[in-house]
């Protein structure tokens, strides 16, 4: 069965440095008026949470 | 151990430091006081001796280990006393008890190693960057270097910060006998490092939190190490006052050229401050007393300089310099300063 | 994760430029901590001064930020004086192999049971982008405008001189990371665990990186991880040596 995710941005810990945007295989992660946002279907696969320096993504399993 | 021996003042230091249950010694071989390194090492499992790459090693080991739990000690001269400022302003900065031992060489640089000086005096008090207020004290013969040297390590462990022990080449090579009278011992109340989520740092802080741009943070960290440092110096407040009937001279002296100036004694009053810094306030009453003052010390002119501000009047001086200490230098430089003040 | 317990998430965001690599080495020594079960109450973490040396602030550890290149002989000091604890120094290139590299070496002379995290990104990135110590010739920074001439220090070389323990990895290669810092924490003796790291703001714009993710991506390129225990890396290679 398909897995769904949820991912977060913690505002006050995200620098905007655009790491996890580029290591999103989906292209999920991207600025928005100089903002960072989720848009998209995420995988889990997790690179973003690993390679953000800040810990300002939490991605979760979602129950459908 | 107790009792009457013929020992040299630098024995004398590690005998005493390990009296007062030293556990920790980072040193580097340096003339001369290399031999209070060669006395630690004959206590193998007592207290664990590093000699390190240099004196910049030795004082940062040394401030890692007293964090850690130990009695920690180092001692130099000059040149790696030099070396150590830095670690020592870390010391207070971090409140970290130890002592140093400085036995004074003559310099500057490498000078006269294998000579006896006291021109560290200054470099003790304000030697590192920024404010602090530490605690120096001097003795002046074998007994009272072992006895200074418990003090030492008491004054640190209850001001929580570096002690500096001065002595001098003179005093550090001297065989004499020796009384070694114990003083009882002052134990740590702070928690060592490990158990909990404490952050020690170098940077201006309150607590665990670094405060580096925050200007009340650091007034209040300096006026709560000066107010602690002068809360424990007043109980180390010793000195030695050899009062002589009719004298119009006090003569200011410490270290090796205290005992020089001992020769006087029958027509001049003698002080002898043991706690060098800070300043004893009795010096200043006492001076009211004379007519003249005269410092005399093994240097152009260093405590003579903070005599003049603490009595508020122009003192005599009488410089031994180059590593020489004799009477009739002295003889000579009372005539100079009696002729001058009449 | 487990790593979460290691760390003091109240003191984020981190004191650290966007995209500086500090922070990811940060949280592979808290997974480190955690694969390993380490005991917090008995593990005490040093460092001198510099970005790096910031890190010790964002762990629910016990730690002292000391001097500027004098992190290793103070743990010299804690580990001689209590040899329980296990300590754990954060360093960077200018203060590791700079100002403090004398320590280094003799440290790993005397095999002092200490582990290094060397957080090397080629700069003196916390004063404005000095030419640091690992810096590579010919790269232009502050203070070579036209091209560095200083050959950098062989870190390897100075510590696998005395057969201390030696890793290399990047911010790029995590996993490896992780593998590498576990295998230190392990290791009974002196240990450097070298992390070619970005440093983005003050010396990636100067070479031309757009952004952190550039740069991870040269080291995807630059550096080729090694299979195993090797005796010693090539240049360009990462991995464990013996």
């Amino acid at each position: 069965m398909k897995k769904h995710f949820k991912v977060s941005i913690d505002r006050k810990l995200c620098k905007g440095c655009s790491l996890c945007a580029g290591f999103c295989p989906k292209g999920n992660l991207k600025f928005v008026d100089g903002e960072l946002a989720f848009d998209g279907e995420c995988t889990g696969c997790m690179l973003c949470v690993r390679y953000c320096p800040d810990m300002g993504i939490t991605v979760e399993e979602v129950k459908p | 151990m107790t009792g009457r021996l013929i020992l040299q003042g630098n024995d004398a230091v590690a005998l005493g430091a390990v009296k007062a249950g030293l556990d920790f010694f980072a040193g580097y071989p340096i003339t001369p006081a290399s031999e209070i390194l060669h006395a630690l090492v004959e206590y193998p499992g007592q207290v664990k001796v590093l000699q390190m790459e240099d004196e910049i090693a030795s004082i940062n080991a040394c401030v890692g280990a007293a964090l850690a739990g130990a009695k920690a000690m180092t001692a130099t001269s000059g040149p790696g006393f030099s070396l150590m400022q830095e670690g020592i302003g870390l010391g207070h900065m971090v409140e970290a008890p130890l002592v140093i031992v400085d036995v004074q060489r003559v310099g500057p640089s490498t000078g006269m190693p294998t000579f006896g000086a006291q021109g560290d005096l200054l470099q003790c008090r304000w030697g590192s960057h920024g404010d602090y207020f530490p605690i120096v004290l001097y003795p002046n013969s074998v007994s009272e270097i072992y006895t200074q040297t418990i003090h030492a390590f008491n004054a640190a462990e209850e001001s929580m910060s570096p002690v500096v022990l001065l002595t001098d080449g003179c005093l550090g090579h001297l065989f004499e006998t020796a009384e070694l009278v114990d003083v009882p011992l002052k134990t740590r109340t702070a928690r060592p490092l490990g158990g909990g989520s404490r952050h020690f740092t170098s940077l201006t802080h309150a607590g665990d939190h670094p405060k580096a741009t925050v200007p009340s943070a650091h007034q209040e960290l300096i006026a709560a190490l000066a107010a602690k440092t002068a809360g424990v110096a007043a109980r180390y407040a010793f000195y030695e006052y050899l009062p002589v009937k009719g004298a119009d001279t006090l003569l200011v002296a410490f270290g090796a050229a205290s005992r020089a100036a001992y020769h006087f004694k029958g027509e001049c009053a003698i002080f002898r401050p043991i706690r060098i810094f800070p300043m004893l306030e009795e010096l200043a009453e006492i001076a009211r007393g004379y007519r003249r003052v005269v410092v005399i010390e093994m240097n152009a002119g260093q405590y003579k300089l903070l005599v003049e501000a603490l009595i508020h009047r122009p003192v005599g001086f009488i410089p031994l310099l180059g590593g020489a200490v004799r009477v009739s230098q002295i003889e000579e430089g009372l005539k100079k300063c009696l002729q001058e003040s009449t | 994760m487990p790593a979460r317990k290691y760390l003091r998430p109240e003191r984020l965001p981190t004191y650290w430029c966007p995209g500086c690599g500090d922070g990811l080495v940060v949280k592979e020594l808290a997974g480190a901590f955690g694969d390993l079960g380490m005991d917090a109450s008995n593990t005490v973490l040093v460092s001198g001064i510099g970005c790096a040396a910031r890190a010790p602030g964002y762990f629910l550890l016990e730690s002292v930020h000391g001097l500027h290149g004098r992190a290793v002989p103070i743990a010299e000091g804690i580990k001689t004086a209590r040899p329980e604890l296990n300590v754990v120094i954060f360093s960077g290139d200018g203060d590791l192999l700079g100002i403090g590299c004398n320590h280094l070496v003799h440290a790993s002379r005397r095999d002092t049971d200490l582990t290094v995290v060397l957080i090397d990104n080629q700069i003196y990135g916390m004063t404005g982008g000095q030419k640091s110590p690992t810096t590579a010739l010919g790269v232009k920074t502050l203070t070579s405008p036209d091209g560095n001439t200083d050959r950098p220090v062989d870190c390897q070389a100075l510590v696998k001189a005395h057969g201390s323990f030696y890793a290399r990895a990047t911010t790029f290669h995590l996993p490896l990371l992780g593998k590498a810092l576990r295998a230190a924490l392990t290791h009974r003796g002196f240990a450097v665990v070298d992390v070619r790291s970005q440093c983005p703001v003050n010396f990636g714009k100067r070479l031309g990186f757009k952004n952190a993710y550039e740069m991870l991506m040269h080291f995807k390129k630059a550096y080729r991880p090694v299979a195993g225990e090797v005796d010693r890396l090539g240049p360009g290679e990462i991995g464990i040596t013996r």
